[in-house]
């Protein structure tokens, strides 16, 4: 079987590697609860085996971090769980999930956002240079949607920057999606993912793509493979590493 | 890749669900369909009796999530009407920073309809 560290190493991991928090990029260092009650399942070798496939990096960053709960955080590694599931779909695996915190006192007010002006100043004060999707998550976000009697769950830009590149100070410079719920928070994630990794909206209610999260968002977790494609032509999607089993 | 200038979002609207839902969402015991923040953003986005007593309620009790509070007071700073502005001088106490810069924020005169402005 391949090494465990050469398989870290592809994902830029070295040194002492902590498999739960920096293979599977869990912020409480365990496997989260899977709020239908299900036992959610986890292997290492599955993990390393998809990393030698297409794949994108992560970068979660949490902006008034320290007013995060322990069950906030279970929503997040909840949302990484139902990531690689989603995208293994289309043969694109989650690599590297780095955690970021701003604080409170660094955070000049962004923990809460009401504007899409705010939006935009967060993705670019903190967004962080490396070859990951940086999506940002504020404490708390509301925002009416125009024209209608809803709430925004997530913004992205379609088609996001790559490594080395911002966009101007007028546009999101990353994703950002607000915590609402396990299902409703993995569910936003992965549809903002797709936008910056170039997919539009869809009209099919079962698409990551559909534009607005129904009352079971569970079910909104398919991706075809015309969707695959278009993912797999963004400068941000990594080669897959090349590892050997036994 | 060249970057384009556009960007969409995903959205939840209120008529996902009724009204008693969410108001068992928002008073009732941990809802495993929607966090009470939320659950407080749709009841903002609904037209109901009994929204500024229901909001005013979420933002006085400590028992509820400071996400809750902080969504109630800048729901009703929405309202834009002399009652919500009653209720959002009446928390204008509240010990908790984070709820209490809400009510603050909310009961700015001439705020946009989105709330505050980013610090630049």
């Amino acid at each position: 079987m391949t090494s465990l560290k050469r398989a870290f190493a592809c994902i830029g991991l070295e040194g002492n590697v902590s498999v739960c928090s920096q293979l599977f990029g869990f912020r409480r260092k365990k496997v989260p609860l899977d709020p239908t009650g299900a036992i959610a399942k986890v292997s290492i070798r599955q993990q390393i085996q998809s990393l030698r496939n297409l794949q994108f990096n992560l970068n979660i960053i949490a902006v008034g971090s320290d007013l995060f709960s322990d069950g906030h955080d279970m929503q997040l590694d909840y949302t990484i769980y139902r990531l690689r599931q989603i995208y293994a779909q289309v043969g694109v695996a989650v690599g590297c999930v780095q955690n970021y915190y701003v604080p409170v006192a660094e955070a000049l007010g962004h923990q809460y956002i009401g504007t899409e002006d705010a939006m935009k100043f967060m993705t670019h004060k903190w967004r962080v240079a490396n070859d990951g999707i940086s999506v940002f998550i504020p404490f708390v976000m509301s925002i009416p949607r125009e024209g209608g009697s809803g709430t925004i769950l997530g913004k992205s830009p379609v088609g996001g920057p790559c490594e080395g590149e911002n966009t101007d100070d007028d546009e999101l410079n990353g994703s950002v999606v607000v915590m609402s719920g396990d299902e409703q928070t993995a569910a936003a994630i992965a549809h903002e993912v797709g936008h910056y990794l170039g997919l539009e909206h869809r009209d099919e209610p079962n698409n990551v793509m559909f534009p607005t999260v129904g009352s079971n968002p569970r079910q909104r977790s398919q991706l075809n493979e015309e969707q695959g494609e278009t993912i797999r032509q963004h400068c941000l999607i990594r080669a897959g590493c090349l590892l050997l089993f036994s | 890749m060249e970057t384009e200038s556009r960007k969409q979002s995903i959205s939840i609207d209120a008529d996902t669900f009724t009204l008693e839902e969410l108001r068992a969402a928002v008073f009732g015991d941990d809802s495993e369909r929607l966090s009470k923040m939320l659950a407080v953003q749709l009841l903002g986005r609904k037209d109901y009796p009994e929204k500024l007593s229901d909001l005013r309620r979420v933002l006085l009790d400590e028992g509820q999530s400071i996400r809750a509070r902080h969504s109630a007071a800048i729901e009703l700073g929405r309202m834009n009407s002399s009652e919500a502005a009653a209720a959002l001088r009446e928390a204008a106490g509240i010990r908790d920073d984070f709820v209490r810069s809400a009510v603050l924020l909310a009961l700015q005169p001439q705020r946009d309809s989105s709330g505050t402005k980013p610090e630049k």
